[in-house]
């Protein structure tokens, strides 16, 4: 005779803390500025010491935790003219970027680099990316073929800063097809292969203000300014 | 890297640069024509010593040599020590002029949006310093009423990020200004007038003649820069640079 074991609920991955923290976030129940500790996270969603440790790494390294003159956490959601002046910053850069690529790269260059943009597409539409990161990433390919270091690094460190909105509102994997655009970058390389600059700026800018407006809206109400 | 300390220079460092230069002054600027010419290589180290037993300075003045041309940013700091000398390539101050306009262009836009009448003013008050900036203060004018006038713009947007990215952009656009710079004042007059067409676009509140302005001046201006680079490191002849197809008007 065999008695059946109770099975044990799994505790939560390390995602589902990360993803249970962020919700917590979004809807208040940890209001911004105040300390989160590893027990917080434990109590939170019934995470293993080990594993809230690891989730309070994550969310320090994407700037949702910020570390205070004492050493403690704290939550810091992301504010909205931070946000907006990001985007701002991504038009001018990113927009450099086709700008000078528009300029010296030639045909056999856009063919290879096309073939990334292709591939990076398929990541979003398969949600194994968030258009943000892969835009960012295919950007950075482009400034290191036209080898300008300042600016890959300049371009890298403002897709980091978008990392805590990122994390904050789920990946932004939720994002509408209308506002990801998928098709835009389509456009947007027919109008690099045509070489039309001044086009190439009115779409990106088009496109990302019409992104920042989509995160802006959805941000939590206690990220104030 | 930090630039060399500030040992020996007096609060108007820049006065002793003038003409005629004298004792540390005299060793910094000849000094700094021999990383123009290339005799003293980007990368080279100066070694305090060396620089007492070929000019007979006491150590004291060899420090504020070292310092004057950190100053002038041609030289760093090295973490163990010492200083090394640092001349940028023709691509760095090209990625540097165009990061500037891109950014300053930005920065002008949101600017001409929000700037009020005592930021006016004040800008005001930087043109008129710049115009006021005579021969032989041509460094003055490079290193103080220029940027003066740019940051001023680049505060009244209210952008801190921006205004952080500008400070790294400019580092290599700065040293190619001065490295090239000689005794002659020729772009004041070509640079007033750009200027000026920058305030008038912010007094108008005009976000698109603002940014407009800002990216033509950059762009003219490291157009200007880069062709006298090109001839002074013979880059024309092995071109590190690709000219430009499109304008930056209307961007």
């Amino acid at each position: 005779m065999s008695t059946a074991t109770p099975s044990l609920p799994a505790p939560p991955s390390l995602s589902e803390v990360v993803r249970a923290f962020c919700v917590a976030a979004r809807e208040g129940r940890v209001p911004d500025g105040s300390p989160v500790r590893q027990r917080d996270l434990m109590s939170l969603c019934g995470a293993s010491r080990a594993r809230a440790q690891s989730a309070l790494a994550i969310l320090r390294h994407q700037g949702l935790l910020v570390p205070d003159f004492r050493g403690r956490l704290l939550l810091r959601l992301p504010r909205p003219a931070e946000v907006s002046e990001i985007y701002a910053l991504r038009i001018a850069l990113e927009g450099l970027i086709l700008e000078v690529s528009i300029e010296r790269l030639s045909d056999a260059d856009l063919d290879r680099i096309q073939g990334v943009f292709i591939r990076l597409r398929s990541a979003i539409r398969e949600g194994r990316w968030d258009a943000d990161r892969a835009e960012t990433v295919a950007f950075n390919g482009l400034a290191r073929i036209i080898r300008w270091p300042m600016l890959v690094r300049m371009a890298s460190d403002l897709n980091h800063d978008l990392s805590s909105s990122r994390l904050l509102l789920g990946d932004l994997l939720a994002m509408p097809s209308a506002v990801r655009e998928g098709d835009h970058t389509d456009e947007l390389w027919h109008l690099v292969r045509t070489r039309d600059t001044s086009a190439v700026h009115r779409l990106l800018r088009t496109h990302l203000e019409r992104r920042a407006a989509w995160v802006l809206e959805r941000l939590p109400e206690s990220a104030s300014d | 890297m930090p630039p060399p300390s500030d040992a020996g220079l007096t609060g108007d460092w820049l006065s002793a640069l003038i003409p005629p230069r004298r004792g540390a002054a005299a060793v910094a600027w000849d000094l700094m024509g021999r990383i123009r010419r290339n005799q003293v290589p980007s990368g080279a180290r100066l070694r305090q010593v060396e620089i007492t037993d070929e000019w007979g300075l006491t150590a004291a003045d060899a420090r504020t040599v070292l310092a004057l041309l950190g100053r002038l940013g041609v030289v760093r700091q090295e973490a163990g020590g010492g200083a090394v000398v640092y001349r940028p390539t023709t691509r760095e101050i090209e990625e540097s002029w165009r990061v500037r306009g891109a950014l300053e262009g930005l920065a002008a836009e949101v600017a001409a949006r929000r700037i009020e009448q005592a930021e006016l003013a004040l800008l005001e008050d930087a043109f008129k310093a710049m115009r006021a900036t005579r021969p032989p203060h041509h460094l003055r004018y490079l290193l103080v009423a220029d940027p003066a006038f740019h940051e001023l713009i680049n505060a009244a947007s209210g952008m801190r990020r921006l205004q952080a990215l500008v400070r790294e952009a400019r580092v290599a656009a700065d040293i190619c200004t001065v490295l090239l710079t000689t005794d002659r004042f020729e772009l004041a007059e070509r640079a007033w007038e750009s200027h000026a067409k920058i305030l008038d676009a912010l007094a108008a509140h005009d976000p698109d003649a603002a940014g407009r302005a800002v990216r033509a001046h950059y762009h003219d201006r490291s157009e200007i820069w880069l062709q006298r680079w090109d001839a002074l490191t013979g880059a024309a002849a092995k071109p590190e640079r690709v000219p430009r197809r499109a304008a930056v008007e209307g961007v």
